[in-house]
């Protein structure tokens, strides 16, 4: 994932043309993040009976403990995650606008590409609890605009790698505290919702 | 029990506590670095 789509953010710091691209950006991975968001609630919605929502919650949340756990690798666990990377050659192949949108939506699927951590799964896990393809559709919308924030912080950035190696070994840096900081706000998340659903929810 | 939550409030905490953690995981997916 890092770097692969680096030539939009080179294109879009030196060409000026930085606002059509982050929209369609945006647009892209915005739209696909709701679609998965809404599918799962729908699927939800399907399965899940109000009855269950409890045990359902409290399930999920001793899930997201083990995944923080392989977030932090112990015991060599590790996270979740599919190897494949987004398409280097849609840039060369499509050209820059479909390219920028059509990485928008792979980025924006979510499941499709590297996970850095083990929070997306459990937020898929929980929409699915919810039950609601509108509530899906709304927190995944989220999920959509912060990649686009992503990549704006990538475009008006300082710009302090000039080349990919740089970027890369910056990256492999910030990999490991990211994955240790996402597993655990995962952590905390978990043990306040079994907290509430033990002792407080009635 | 004197705190207690009703459902429709924990869903409620629920649902905007994991809109958090979806901004969270988007934002901290490195990929424009």
């Amino acid at each position: 994932l890092i770097g692969t789509i680096g030539p939009l953010v080179k294109a879009a710091k030196h060409t000026k043309q930085w606002l059509p691209l982050l929209a369609l950006y945006t647009l892209g991975s915005s739209l696909a993040a709701m679609l998965v968001g809404a599918i799962v609630g729908l699927l939800g919605s399907a399965v899940m009976k109000s009855q269950w929502r409890s045990p359902a919650l409290l399930g999920v949340a001793i899930i997201g403990i083990v995944f923080a756990l392989s977030d932090f690798e112990i015991v060599g666990m590790h996270t979740l995650t599919f190897r494949r990377q987004t398409c280097p050659v849609w840039w060369r192949d499509f050209g820059p606008l479909l390219a920028t949108a059509l990485w928008g939506f792979d980025l924006g699927l979510g499941f499709s590409t590297i996970r850095v951590a083990s929070l997306y799964w459990i937020v898929l896990l929980v929409i699915f609890i919810l039950a609601s393809p509108v509530r899906g559709a709304a927190i995944l919308a989220g999920y959509g605009l912060a990649l686009s924030l992503n990549l704006g912080i990538g475009i008006i950035g300082p710009g302090r790698f000039k080349d990919t190696h740089s970027a890369h070994m910056q990256a492999l840096l910030l990999l490991r505290p990211l994955k240790v900081m996402l597993g655990s706000v995962l952590l905390f998340w978990c043990s306040m919702i079994i907290s509430l659903t033990i002792f407080f929810w009635r | 029990m004197p705190l207690a939550i009703k459902g429709e409030q924990m869903e409620y905490i629920v649902a905007v506590s994991v809109a958090l953690l979806a901004f969270l995981a988007g934002v901290a997916q490195i990929s424009s670095l």
